[in-house]
């Protein structure tokens, strides 16, 4: 399976993003994605330690910045 | 004319590989599948430092541009 067709799968579902350099994880539910890997996510929150720092709502991410995602169970 | 490097990874499809990213950090799983930018579907995949196991992730998408090697 194509990892971009992978990731579209995901769409409706809870995701786990990491960042280039920075240490926090964002966790929303993935609204939708495109060709280069940016996301949208929704009811998004900062994690770090898997402490929640803040709550972000609605999050663009450019994919450039991506390093993994990671289904939430 | 012999395999292109991609071609390589067609062939390793559904077995174990491990992905070298940039910092140091090292992923095992079932490569199920890739495309032009090398980004990587892993299946079981475990987060390796210093060769040890330190975390076991599940399906794992590693985006392209942080690939440093894939070793089958």
């Amino acid at each position: 399976m194509f990892p971009t067709k992978k990731v579209q799968s995901m769409i409706g579902s809870r995701i786990r993003v990491e960042m280039k350099g920075d240490n926090h994880l964002l966790e929303g539910v993935l609204e939708s994605v495109d060709d280069y890997l940016n996301l949208h996510l929704l009811d998004t929150v900062e994690i770090a330690d898997e402490e929640r720092l803040r709550s972000l709502g609605s999050v663009v991410l450019r994919g450039n910045n991506i390093i993994l995602i990671v289904p939430v169970e | 004319m012999g395999n292109r490097p991609l071609d390589t990874l067609n062939n390793v499809l559904d077995q174990s590989v491990l992905v070298r990213l940039k910092g140091a950090r090292e992923f095992r799983g079932i490569l199920q599948g890739y495309d032009i930018h090398m980004n990587l579907t892993l299946d079981d995949a475990e987060e390796l430092v210093d060769g040890e196991v330190v975390r076991r992730i599940g399906t794992v998408i590693v985006r392209g541009d942080n690939v440093v090697y894939v070793s089958p």
